[in-house]
């Protein structure tokens, strides 16, 4: 047990908690977006997996890394608007859609690398490169807490501080107010004059985008390079992250980074011979009991309205 | 004469053909670009499948499992919740399968039994939580049975790798079955099982409870305008329970049935998928239990079709999935042909044949 504290409290082991909190980060205010604007956020899993595999396909092509971004932001949009196109215009039911969306993305992404990189499994035969890592100047000599926060990918920072700046744009901008208010009841925002689709759209496009750096940051900054399904879920995660953080921009941010730490725990016990596959439960019965915990308030708090 | 509600009929399935139509011309098309032998690869992808007993068999044998799925989905949503917790009540399904057929002794009959009796028990056990947790505590049915999947994963993989795993093997097998533990097949070349008539039983028993019974009209109400049930005076949390139950029992015997059928020990190395096929082969039977051993041979065809076309030519099977995805969205789609049925209901009706 004395090992096991050790461990937790090593500066590698919570520098591994944000490394692998990033993608369900980014997932996670997505999805927020996403149900912020009243849009069902299932298809996520699939936007991120198509980013995912446009990130090192696009940065070998342009031989760069803001190439094999903006590659993966690209995809994601274009599959974000089609989700919108499929669900507003042509009335698709949303969670059909979403789900279309990711079958779409699983057999697409191997179909796409199979003629890129030759083969069905993954893309280790191009060369492309990883966004940079960033040493924080001030931060980086301070004991203990420089080793945690400092030599992230830069995608990472990003993520953070993307957490300020969703709440700023939703809470506190007339854009936000727009976009929650047509996610809460459209019907009301249309009856003052607020164009519903036009915003609809602006919020695929946001949490597109945001899903695109999700993705990006897999195979170009986790791993150096796409695998077939490397996201494994991590959309659904976000999803359940979103739920758990009750839809606040630093409730997701700390519902996230409990699945950063679930998960780090997981390969540390494992190393200490803990049957690991149990570990890796821990995360999900969580979230399972926290959004009923959450749920159950929420709904005693109606009944007494 | 016709009734309204036959017209209405007729547009779905228009609708249902016209999305079938569209999604194959997209991929012959995909396939003539590609392909550097058009002709050859487009024979291989359609006509392949029955050019011999073998392949034939693979059809018949791979449309097993969707049907499981496939009813368990038409349960599952009934009421019109997402419950997507079948992938890992059939995942569970097999791990409990197995690890009854290797605990207990007795005859293999016996042991058959008592293995996919586990296994519908406890794929009821893995739906009904997100059903339960719905009704109690409203939590979200949807994200609750994604995680609930996961968590059959790790849990089924712990159990097989710690307790059942044949150290001979370098892969996550379990033990060998006992002698006779297993579904016999009908057809010696191929290996189309006695789990099909199994599956054949389900799916009369599901179209008796949903057509038949009063359960399952007060099912079909729920569905269709929950207040309005709750008005009329159906239990409606009972029902949403009791249609999860039987949905994931359904799951986890397929589980078992794919298992016993198809091969001799465990041999999963991750969820198979085939709970996610489930929504495609409902939604292109337009949940009716009697479409869906056709939609499950007509996926299983296209797969079929496909793996010949990825051995024979160098285009990779997973091209599926564009055909998948097509249909899901376009069967879905409300605003298709909308128009058109708008136009067919107003003539009717001001012509005055039908009231």
């Amino acid at each position: 047990m004395l090992e096991f504290i050790k461990i937790i409290l090593t500066p590698e082991f919570l520098f591994s908690v944000i490394r692998v909190m990033t993608p369900i980060l980014f997932a996670a205010l997505a999805c927020m977006v996403f149900i912020k604007g009243g849009i069902d956020p299932i298809g996520i899993e699939g936007i991120m997996l198509l980013a995912s595999m446009a990130g090192p396909v696009g940065g070998y092509y342009t031989n760069s890394v803001i190439g094999g971004i903006l590659a993966a932001i690209l995809i994601s949009l274009l599959a974000s608007l089609l989700f919108g196109y499929v669900t507003l215009k042509l009335k698709s039911i949303e969670i059909l859609a979403g789900i279309a969306l990711n079958t779409l993305a699983s057999g697409l992404t191997i179909f796409i690398i199979y003629y890129v990189a030759g083969n069905k499994g993954s893309t280790q035969s191009l060369t492309s490169k990883v966004a940079p890592i960033i040493e924080l100047k001030i931060i980086k000599n301070i004991p203990y807490i420089g080793k945690i926060l400092s030599g992230h990918n830069i995608l990472t920072y990003l993520g953070i501080i993307l957490v300020f700046v969703l709440y700023y744009i939703l809470y506190r901008t007339p854009l936000g107010l727009r976009i929650r208010s047509v996610g809460e009841n459209s019907a009301a925002a249309e009856s003052v004059g607020i164009n519903v689709l036009k915003y609809k759209y602006i919020t695929l496009i946001m949490a597109g985008t945001i899903a695109g750096l999700g993705g990006a940051y897999m195979s170009m900054g986790y791993v150096s390079f796409f695998s077939r399904g490397m996201i494994a879920g991590r959309g659904f995660i976000g999803m359940a992250a979103e739920a758990m953080g009750r839809g606040n921009p630093y409730g997701i941010f700390l519902s996230s980074a409990l699945f950063g730490i679930a998960d780090s725990l997981a390969t540390q016990l494992q190393m200490l011979d803990f049957p690991s596959q149990l570990i890796q439960t821990i995360p999900y019965i969580i979230t399972i009991l926290g959004i009923s915990i959450y749920s159950y308030r929420h709904k005693k708090v109606r009944k007494v309205i | 004469m016709k009734k309204i509600k036959d017209f209405i009929k007729d547009i779905e399935t228009l609708r249902t053909l016209v999305a079938l139509s569209v999604s194959f011309l997209i991929v012959f098309i995909l396939i003539i670009i590609i392909s550097d032998s058009p002709t050859k690869a487009l024979f291989d992808f359609i006509i392949g499948p029955f050019t011999s007993i073998r392949r034939f068999g693979n059809v018949i044998e791979g449309s097993l499992p969707l049907i499981f799925t496939g009813l368990s989905v038409i349960l599952l949503q009934r009421t019109g919740h997402y419950n997507l917790a079948m992938e890992g009540a059939f995942f569970i399904g097999a791990v409990v399968a197995t690890a009854a057929a290797l605990i207990f002794k007795g005859p293999p009959l016996i042991i058959l039994l008592v293995s996919m009796l586990s296994a519908m028990l406890i794929g009821a056990i893995i739906t009904g939580i997100p059903a339960v947790l719905k009704v109690k505590t409203d939590a979200n049915v949807l994200v609750t049975s994604l995680m609930l999947n996961h968590i059959c994963l790790y849990v089924g993989m712990f159990i097989i790798i710690t307790y059942f795993q044949d150290p001979k093997m370098n892969s996550n097998y379990s033990y060998m079955f006992p002698d006779g533990v297993n579904i016999p097949t009908i057809f010696g070349v191929t290996r189309i099982n006695y789990g099909m008539i199994i599956a054949l039983i389900t799916v009369f028993i599901v179209w008796f409870l949903l057509n038949k019974t009063s359960f399952g009209y007060k099912l079909t109400i729920v569905g269709k305008n929950q207040n309005f049930a709750k008005y009329s005076g159906i239990n409606v949390n009972r029902l949403i329970i009791e249609s999860a139950l039987i949905g994931g029992a359904i799951a986890g015997l397929g589980g078992a049935v794919d298992l016993f059928g198809m091969y001799n020990r465990f041999q999963y190395s991750g969820l198979t998928n085939y709970g996610w096929d489930g929504i495609l082969i409902a939604i292109v039977a337009r949940h009716k239990p009697h479409f869906v051993p056709f939609a499950a041979l007509f996926l299983s065809y296209l797969r079929t079709g496909a793996n010949i076309l990825s051995r024979t030519s160098d285009i990779p099977s997973e091209m599926i999935s564009i055909i998948q995805a097509i249909v899901i969205v376009l069967i879905s789609a409300q605003a298709i042909l909308s128009k058109y049925r708008q136009k067919l209901v107003v003539e009717k009706t001001l012509s005055g044949e039908v009231i």
